[in-house]
């Protein structure tokens, strides 16, 4: 039904916008360029009243909407605007763009109309170019033109000459073309034509000069269309089709040419560009497609390739693309492909492990032939990739994965058992795992098959070596040095192996075998880079033998390494080794009081420290409990914030925790903050099993891990937040006042309150209770990754939980932590993060295991106190 | 470039002795002081297919899928610059793009 309409007084006619309202609305529009607004109101505006300037206003308003439509690719409405402006404004000269419109669109008579009727009232550049357009449409064969035209004029005069030159160009007859380039004079309507093809004749040998040759050719010249292909050719390769990517079909086929793409490889690109970046199944047609042309085994790979990441997904794509489905041995492959994708190493083993069988199901061959080698490689992938062997020693658990390794690469060696790497990688994998039985065993098998090997030659070495087994030892030195004289590895172990066996016989009192493995040794080290731990046995053998010649010889030897602290260091190491006590060699030099003379003995002493670290040895406690103290009397000594870092270094790494400390704090002095040395006098101060931080310590470790983060050192806020994370969470035993959702490191209490010794204030929380709203705020699996809980077996937890509920889990993860802690009691300190062993794995859940770490250097720490005299 | 026989314009059932041949001739016409990268590539696809034991593994193991380049380049790979057709010079002249 109708809405009945108001009946009413008519309203009265609204007055429209003033001409200064309109004038200004109209040049708003204008500024603004919304020039079909601008012209309505132009237009409006000289209704009112017709004035010159708001005529040359509304043309230019016309104009700016031409070029508008031109570009949008509406031509014909352009020149409908054009042809307005020439009306409204005809005293005006007329615009290069109308006129090359008219040519683009076939009206070259009216163009020509055009520049005979307002021709005059250009300046001679736009005529130039406007004259140019007609030059490269007459040398297209385009009969208006020549009709137009008077005989005299020269574009019509030099037209057969710039003909000659561009057909010279294009049937590759050089000579013609350099005649008929010099025939078109300078001035010509055909100059541009001139650069373009002396550019394109110095492309190939001199690009820039090429280049420099199109740079002349102006945007408003008639043959600027062949200035921009040209120029897109002449660019990288590599980034030629991004150039084109907005190009013209003409452009992009003549650039291409240039470039020297083939009309299939054009057509292809032409195919293939349109399916660039939407997904796989494009390409997986356009392959599908294109096999015979492209290759059908070279098709079919790609198109694998092209699957797996999606799978199994995209299994089904292959086959929506038109090829034939996957079989069962491609699906294998693409499954394994994808299964490296997963950060999750059993991913890979079992489906590489899968195909592996496969593959053997289907009858390699003998060992050693294509097919065979194609399985070990199958089997050998997951560890070449992943390296686990190579860093890891056996696990103790039976379903751990380097144990599934080392079956895949022990049948590996059934199928290629010309691999010297898998024997070598093996042995090694045992003798880290001080398994010299089974290492013996892989080693013998690899040098059966490889005698000459130098990489089993040397494992064999450093496996004699673990086995104290030094003759051994030499004799495969030595076959390692007559295979590979320079090889300084081989020949430095054989010195070390001489040394050491040296040290043994002295030990077992045997001197007369010491001396001639002392002697051997001396052979050996031509650049005599062990001489000086070889004069000391030789005068630590001597004390043993005869007093007074062993205090002359070491005294001597003592003196040419400079006597002080390192020189003390030196003799004691070598004491150590021997047996005897460090004070039982120093007493013999004289060396009563232990002491740093100089910086420069402290430098020497560090660099000394540095080597036998990197030895693999650590610091014995006799010589820790010698060299800790009287090493933190030279902390305050002038030295650079780098020669401090290092000194820390060192001393953390030798064990020696109240220098590293005195260092530490020395540093904090002279630069108050620094991120490192908080770290390292928070490090230092972790000296035992009690010697937990308190809240102020982590609050400045926290700030120091921020500082660290903000001036970019990485690595240092790295180490620190590590740190963080091993004596994390406080708050879970903290019980704080504010209670356990206080932020653990917000401290509450006077900042000089620098207690180093452990928190006196009693929980206020039930570590239960705690745990819980811990897992509240933070999650399991979050709690479990702060208590050094690795993805692995946090996703071990997480399956446990699918299986028995979160509850549940969170009494079992309780019980664990109480079982885990010695003393989870109301007593407990902030202290290093409990070990939390996964739950065990269901009877279907075989991926339990986990690496063992490499072992730990004998643990020679004593605490017996140590007596110098 | 990634399929190292396309690098190299070797056919895929070429012989330790065609790599090396194709590696040398590859050098030769893009050495290292000329275009760095390209002699990356070069070298890169030669150390990929050197031995029986490297073409097997990069067939095996080499999962990249294929770029725009790798399938032109298989179909029909760049050659020396071509000089246009008069037809496409017409065009451009035309004012056509």
């Amino acid at each position: 039904m109708k809405k009945p309409r108001k009946v009413g007084p008519a309203a009265p006619k609204s007055k429209g916008p003033s001409a200064p309202a309109l004038l200004a609305l109209a040049q708003g529009h204008a500024a603004a360029g919304r020039w079909r607004e601008a012209t309505a109101s132009y237009k409006d505006l000289l209704k009112i009243e017709d004035r010159p300037q708001w005529r040359g206003e509304l043309a230019a308003a016309y104009a700016g909407r031409a070029r508008e439509l031109a570009a949008k690719g509406m031509p014909k409405e352009a020149l409908t605007l054009w042809e307005n402006r020439a009306q409204v404004a005809p005293e005006l000269p007329p615009d290069p763009d109308y006129f090359t419109l008219l040519l683009r669109l076939g009206q070259v008579q009216a163009a020509l109309d055009l520049l005979a009727r307002t021709g005059e009232r250009l300046d001679a550049a736009t005529l130039t170019a406007l004259r140019s357009h007609l030059a490269a449409l007459h040398l297209a064969a385009e009969p208006a033109v020549a009709a137009g035209l008077g005989a005299d004029d020269p574009i019509r005069v030099q037209g057969p000459v710039a003909t000659a030159a561009l057909d010279a160009y294009c049937r590759g007859d050089d000579n013609a073309l350099r005649d008929a380039l010099a025939a078109i004079p300078f001035r010509s309507p055909y100059r541009d034509l001139a650069q373009v093809l002396k550019a394109l004749q110095r492309a190939a040998t001199a690009p820039t000069e090429a280049s420099a040759l199109l740079e002349r050719i102006g945007d408003d010249s008639g043959f600027a269309p062949l200035r921009r292909a040209c120029a897109l050719a002449l660019g990288p390769a590599q980034t030629l089709t991004a150039r084109l990517a907005d190009a013209g079909n003409h452009t992009r086929r003549f650039a291409l040419t240039l470039a020297g793409w083939g009309d299939e490889r054009q057509a292809l690109w032409e195919e293939t560009r349109k399916v660039a970046g939407h997904g796989p199944q494009p390409l997986l047609r356009l392959l599908h497609r294109r096999r015979v042309l492209l290759g059908e085994d070279w098709a079919r790979r790609q198109a694998l390739r092209l699957l797996a990441p999606g799978f199994p997904k995209s299994a089904a794509l292959i086959a929506e693309g038109g090829a034939r489905r996957l079989s069962a041995e491609e699906r294998l492959l693409v499954a394994a492909w994808h299964a490296e994708d997963v950060n999750n190493p059993w991913e890979d083993i079992e489906a590489w492990s899968a195909y592996a069988h496969h593959l053997i199901q289907t009858g390699p061959g003998p060992a050693g032939s294509v097919g065979a080698l194609r399985v070990a490689l199958v089997l050998r992938r997951v560890d070449d990739q992943r390296e686990i062997l190579a860093k890891s020693a056996p696990s103790q658990e039976f379903d751990a994965s380097d144990r599934a390794l080392v079956d895949a690469l022990t049948l590996s060696l059934e199928y290629d058992p010309d691999a010297p790497e898998i024997y070598e990688r093996l042995v090694r994998y045992y003798l880290r795992g001080g398994d010299l039985k089974t290492a013996r065993h892989r080693l013998e098998q690899g040098l059966k098959r490889l005698p000459k090997d130098v990489g089993l030659l040397t494992a064999a070495l450093d496996l004699a070596l673990a086995g104290d087994a030094f003759k051994k030892a030499a004799r495969y030195a030595r076959e390692v040095l007559a295979l590979d004289p320079i090889n300084t590895g081989a020949r430095e172990r054989l010195v070390k192996a001489h040394l050491a066996h040296a040290r043994k016989q002295i030990r077992s009192a045997r001197a007369d075998l010491a001396r001639k493995e002392l002697e051997q040794a001396a052979a050996w080290d031509q650049g005599g880079r062990w001489h000086d731990r070889r004069d000391l046995l030789v005068g630590l053998l001597d004390l043993t033998e005869d007093e007074a010649r062993g205090r002359a010889a070491l005294g001597a030897q003592v003196a040419a390494l400079g006597g002080g602290l390192s020189a003390t260091l030196a003799l004691a190491l070598e004491a150590v080794a021997i047996g005897r006590t460090p004070a039982w060699a120093l007493k013999a030099v004289g060396l009563g009081k232990v002491k740093v003379s100089d910086q420069a003995d402290l430098t020497a002493f560090l660099a000394r420290l540095r080597a036998h670290l990197d030895g693999g040895d650590g610091l014995a406690a006799a010589l820790r409990l010698l060299f800790d103290k009287p090493l933190g009397a030279a902390a305050t000594w002038p030295l650079t914030p780098a020669e401090s870092e290092s000194a820390c270094d060192t001393l953390r790494r030798a064990g020696l925790s109240e220098a590293r400390r005195a260092f530490a704090e020395a540093a904090l002095k002279r630069w108050p903050g620094t991120p490192v040395f908080v770290l390292h006098q928070f490090e230092s101060r972790r000296t035992g099993p009690g010697s937990y931080p308190n809240r102020t310590e982590m609050a400045r470790l926290e700030d120091a891990m921020v500082q660290a983060q903000e001036s970019g050192d990485e690595r240092t806020a790295h180490r620190i937040e590590q740190v963080i994370m091993r004596y994390a969470p406080p708050g879970l035993f903290g019980g704080r006042s504010g209670g356990f959702f206080a932020n653990p490191f917000e401290d509450d209490f006077d900042d000089d309150d620098d207690d180093e010794g452990p928190d006196p204030r009693p929980f206020e929380l039930r570590p239960d209770d705690a745990l819980r709203a811990m897992i509240e705020i933070v999650g399991i699996d979050q709690l479990l990754k702060m208590a050094g809980i690795d993805a692995k077996e946090r996703a071990e937890f997480k399956q446990r939980e699918r299986e028995i509920g979160r509850a549940r889990m969170i009494e079992e993860i309780a019980e664990l932590m109480r079982e885990s802690l010695l003393d989870f009691g109301p007593g407990m300190r902030p202290g290093p993060a409990p070990r939390i062993n996964p739950p065990k794995p269901g009877p279907k859940d075989k991926r339990g295991g986990r690496q063992a770490p490499a072992p730990e250097p004998p643990n020679d720490d004593d605490p017996e106190q140590f007596e110098l005299f | 470039m990634s399929d190292p026989y396309l690098t190299l314009g070797l056919p895929p059932d070429a012989d330790d002795d065609a790599v090396h041949a194709a590696y040398l001739a590859a050098v030769k016409t893009c050495p290292p002081e000329r275009d760095p990268q390209r002699f990356q590539a070069i070298r890169a696809a030669y150390e990929s297919l050197r031995t029986q034991r490297a073409r097997l593994a990069q067939a095996l193991f080499d999962r990249e899928p294929p770029s725009l380049t790798d399938i032109l380049d298989r179909a029909d790979p760049v050659g020396a610059p071509r000089r246009p057709s008069r037809v496409l010079f017409d065009a451009l002249l035309r004012g056509g793009d």
